[in-house]
């Protein structure tokens, strides 16, 4: 399992999240994982190149809310609609095509695929990867989860 | 896009002219001229041309804030920096901003052109593929379900909007390609419980077990598609990133971020809802 993957996703979000108005954002734990950390609503994002896996987005449904209304400008988000969805669906993307450029700056090319995101209740989610890394972030302490599946980790 | 009109914005009324005149012999259509920033306003929004050509340095505005305050007023055009000056920092801002095309003066008319047709066949190539996908990946199912189960399917197709809540169980392929999408199964555990059970012998309640199969047989229609995709020579260079299985109660699968077209396959176990986005990965 390569650690180094995690730095590209690192750099990802305090390069990202400043840009939509968050003033603090920090890594507060790192764990490696058999399965998904799951809650309230999950973004998926396809990676292929010279490394392949899965990248999945985690929020409780309240912290996604707080963060798309950051970068709705403070707009009060009531309830997490289609527009509060396509602004963290946005987000997802921004940070995982961040994160393919810090990648091939150490020479690793990838390519992203569109967010797929999911709501529910007692999510379970599966990707192809044995081992998850788990990074937990937090950006002006709203807390989400970078759940990092690279194909081939055991 | 029908009979594309052209609009050029320049300085100097000579290389107005001179690509007014490269742009006629190649029988496109001029339909605005500008050299100044309040005739481009003025002409831009009279005329709501398709394509802009756009000189970078001007002295009231350059090139790069025209085609922002012309977005202000209509986003839906082409638009070519055309400019003495090109460089990395130049070429990487006229990315950024989404401009379609970038070219060096003195303007080569073969350049000129070449440039406007693949811009124009990238969006032709986008459409038909919008239009023509569907039916290539009913083909894949249908003949995934058959090969694999020998059973029929029929489908149905669904606007987006009524498909509000998942059925249990959902798989997400993304695509990346020229045009990078997403794939997604959709279907409850009862129909997954009886397609696992059709193919392995076995009634099994563990979710990671369908998981894996629900995994592996996305995997082949989304497979089987877009090599059919890749074959029709569009430049889709289609390739598939790995499942990630949801499962839970009141699952939804958002449509906020992209269109999305739904299926609704009707196959011996239940329904299977096959759901597929594209974007234009300009």
């Amino acid at each position: 399992m390569d650690v180094s993957n995690v730095n590209p996703f690192l750099q990802a979000c305090t390069l990202v999240l400043p840009q939509l108005g968050f003033s603090s954002v920090k890594k507060v734990n790192l764990t490696v994982s058999s399965k998904v950390n799951a809650q309230g609503v999950a973004v998926s994002v396809g990676i292929i190149g010279d490394i392949k896996g899965t990248v999945v987005y985690n929020f409780s449904e309240d912290n996604a809310k707080k963060i798309a209304s950051k970068m709705m400008m403070g707009m009060e988000v009531a309830v997490f609609d289609d527009m509060a969805q396509s602004a963290i669906s946005e987000l997802t993307n921004m940070l995982t095509a961040n994160a393919s450029i810090e990648f091939s700056k150490i020479g690793k090319n990838i390519n992203i695929s569109t967010p797929t995101l999911v709501t529910g209740k007692e999510l379970g989610i599966k990707v192809s990867s044995n081992k998850v890394l788990v990074v937990e972030m937090e950006a002006d302490g709203v807390a989400f989860f970078v759940n990092i599946g690279i194909d081939g980790d055991a | 896009m029908k009979e594309p009109r052209f609009m050029i914005v320049d300085d100097s009324p000579f290389s107005v002219t001179l690509i007014e005149k490269m742009l006629q012999a190649n029988g496109y259509n001029v339909v605005a001229k500008a050299t100044n920033k309040n005739d481009m306003i003025k002409m831009f929004t009279e005329e709501k041309p398709d394509f802009v050509t756009m000189d970078l340095t001007m002295p009231e505005i350059n090139g790069f804030e025209s085609i922002k305050l012309l977005r202000t007023i209509d986003t839906n055009f082409k638009s070519v920096m055309i400019s003495s000056l090109k460089d990395d920092e130049l070429t990487e801002e006229s990315k950024k901003l989404k401009i379609n095309g970038y070219i060096q003066k003195p303007v080569k008319e073969d350049e000129l052109i070449n440039t406007i047709k693949s811009i124009i066949n990238y969006d032709k190539n986008y459409y038909e593929l919008l239009d023509e996908h569907q039916a290539v990946f009913k083909e894949s199912f249908a003949d995934a379900v058959n090969s694999m189960t020998r059973t029929t399917v029929s489908f149905k197709e669904k606007n987006a909007e009524e498909v509000k809540f998942s059925m249990g169980f959902a798989v997400a392929i993304g695509i990346i390609g020229t045009f990078p999408g997403r794939f997604f199964l959709d279907m409850s555990n009862e129909t997954l419980t009886a397609f696992t059970k059709s193919i392995t012998g076995q009634e099994s309640e563990d979710s990671e077990e369908k998981a894996h199969f629900i995994s592996e047989f996305a995997n082949i229609v989304v497979g089987n598609a877009c090599s059919l995709l890749n074959l029709t020579d569009k430049n889709y260079k289609f390739r598939l990133s790995s499942p990630t299985v949801f499962y839970g109660e009141e699952l939804t699968v958002s449509t906020a971020n992209l269109k999305t077209f739904m299926i609704v396959a009707k196959t011996e176990f239940g329904e299977i809802i096959i759901g597929t986005s594209f974007s234009r990965g300009e």
